[in-house]
């Protein structure tokens, strides 16, 4: 067994980002067992994508391109990928920890006799074997782990690692595989989808991130942080209890059970920073808190912080931030 | 005689140091379909048509049954438990099974360690007269140091 094989998943036609960033740490993890980097890209008329995956660092690119991937399935993917790594017998197989790569990565460890460890935050080889890092305990905690048997499996947090590239002068080898599966053997049968798009920019994507918390008190409160965002050219996110509350759609949810975000510039305001809703920030480079409670958790993470009452701070650091970036 | 058509298994790993692959692993064992993170089950011509949730929204999958769906805390509010309930609840029979009674095979990971990081506290205060000052401070502020 040798080399670490990368999931590439595939969002509207293009690598993921979170496969960039376990290209990313791949290639390190490749390079610190001196093995190669590959990529496996499962989908119907994908093979540009193979590039991308070469871009970001990947030696060897396999190709799995049906009519019968064309949607995701945990049939069609475990197969496809069972097959594979009969071909390939990889020593690392890492994937997202995404809506496809948490469904995948479990199915497929059990299928190849081994074991997975989901949403690592940190991988490293130690004595030749993968430590794999992740929080648990709502995040208050990080536990690590290693398994003996192989292949060893990981999907790992967006945001969590860095992306290496895109070089497009990289070279690597494209390989078509066809993993002969029969389209019958696969049970979920995709019916229909259906998309609710939040306005503005993507939470996810966006470079700054206004988001309210508890204390926020209503639905016509967050008017002030869209505004804000509108500002700072940003997107509106939210901690849990908005969420549950009903004041903002639940996919604002930033968290452990909500999106991951990693911004440049991530404000908090009147959110008290529970260890659930780190989890879901902590990558942000910078942080900025305002809340009334000095005692806060967010203060306790924030680069920049004033203690207030949100309905009279914000309202000023908008006028002001329209001031300066005449606006 | 079928021992069951569908089995749920709670997506959501909050608290627990669980692995998140309980629900995945069964089917696999049982060898029946698995569909994660399932907000809405309807049993449709013997077989279910499920919602998987996804980041931008949701997708309509139809599966044959019997199979595995984990599900989202979109599925629904948990019921109260009625009086009649809970004091039938009283009397049942409940089985307790040891680890030697399902034999488990050896585990595959082990955990070498479990720490608390540690965060360096290292927040700068803008203060200000009045709360609005304090405000317009952190702006100019943010801009000093190229944030916005």
């Amino acid at each position: 067994m040798a080399g670490v094989l990368v999931f590439g998943e595939i969002i509207e036609g293009k690598l993921a980002a979170v496969s960039t960033e376990a290209l990313g740490i791949g290639r390190k993890l490749a390079d610190s067992l001196g093995q190669e980097l590959a990529a496996v890209i499962i989908g119907s008329g994908i093979g540009n994508v193979a590039n991308q995956a070469i871009s970001f660092g990947a030696n060897k690119v396999y190709v799995i391109d049906n009519a019968m991937f064309a949607n995701y399935t945990n049939d069609g993917f475990v197969g496809a990928m069972e097959k594979l790594n009969a071909k390939v017998a990889p020593e690392i197989i890492l994937m997202g920890q995404s809506s496809v790569g948490m469904d995948l990565s479990p199915r497929l460890a059990f299928r190849l006799g081994t074991a997975t460890v989901l949403d690592c935050v940190n991988l490293t080889i130690e004595n030749g074997k993968l430590q794999k890092t992740k929080p648990v305990y709502g995040g208050n905690a990080q536990a690590v782990y290693v398994s003996e048997t192989k292949p060893q499996m990981a999907t790992i947090r967006a945001k969590a690692f860095e992306p290496n590239g895109p070089d497009t002068s990289r070279s690597g080898e494209i390989i078509n595989f066809d993993p002969g599966l029969d389209a019958s053997a696969i049970r979920q049968k995709v019916v229909g989808r259906v998309k609710e798009e939040a306005e503005g920019i993507k939470l996810e994507d966006a470079q700054l991130v206004v988001c309210g918390g508890r204390g926020m008190g209503s639905a016509e409160a967050f008017g002030v942080l869209y505004d804000l965002a509108k500002v700072l050219n940003g997107a509106v996110g939210a901690s849990r209890p908005p969420c549950d509350s009903g004041w903002v759609p639940a996919n604002l949810q930033i968290g452990l059970t909500g999106k991951m975000v990693g911004p440049t510039v991530y404000i908090g305001v009147a959110l008290s920073g529970s260890s659930q809703h780190q989890s879901g920030m902590s990558g942000s480079k910078n942080i900025i808190a305002i809340n009334k409670d000095p005692e806060a958790n967010i203060f306790g993470i924030a680069h920049y912080g004033v203690v207030g009452d949100y309905k009279k701070v914000v309202p000023a650091f908008k006028t002001k931030c329209k001031e300066l970036l005449g606006k | 005689m079928r021992l069951f058509d569908q089995i749920q298994v709670g997506h959501l790993h909050i608290i627990k140091p669980d692995a998140g692959q309980v629900g995945c692993g069964i089917a696999e064992i049982l060898g029946i379909p698995s569909v994660t993170a399932v907000q809405k089950v309807e049993a449709i011509d013997g077989k279910a048509r499920v919602e998987r949730v996804l980041p931008d929204g949701y997708e309509t999958i139809e599966v044959p049954l019997p199979a595995l769906f984990t599900v989202s805390n979109e599925i629904g509010e948990p019921r109260y438990a009625t009086l009649k309930g809970i004091m039938a609840a009283a009397k049942k029979q409940v089985t307790n099974w040891s680890s030697k009674d399902v034999a488990p095979a050896q585990a595959r990971s082990q955990m070498l360690k479990i720490y608390v990081p540690v965060h360096e506290g290292k927040c700068e205060f803008i203060e200000g007269e009045t709360p609005e000052e304090a405000g317009a401070n952190l702006a100019a502020k943010l801009r000093a140091v190229k944030l916005i």
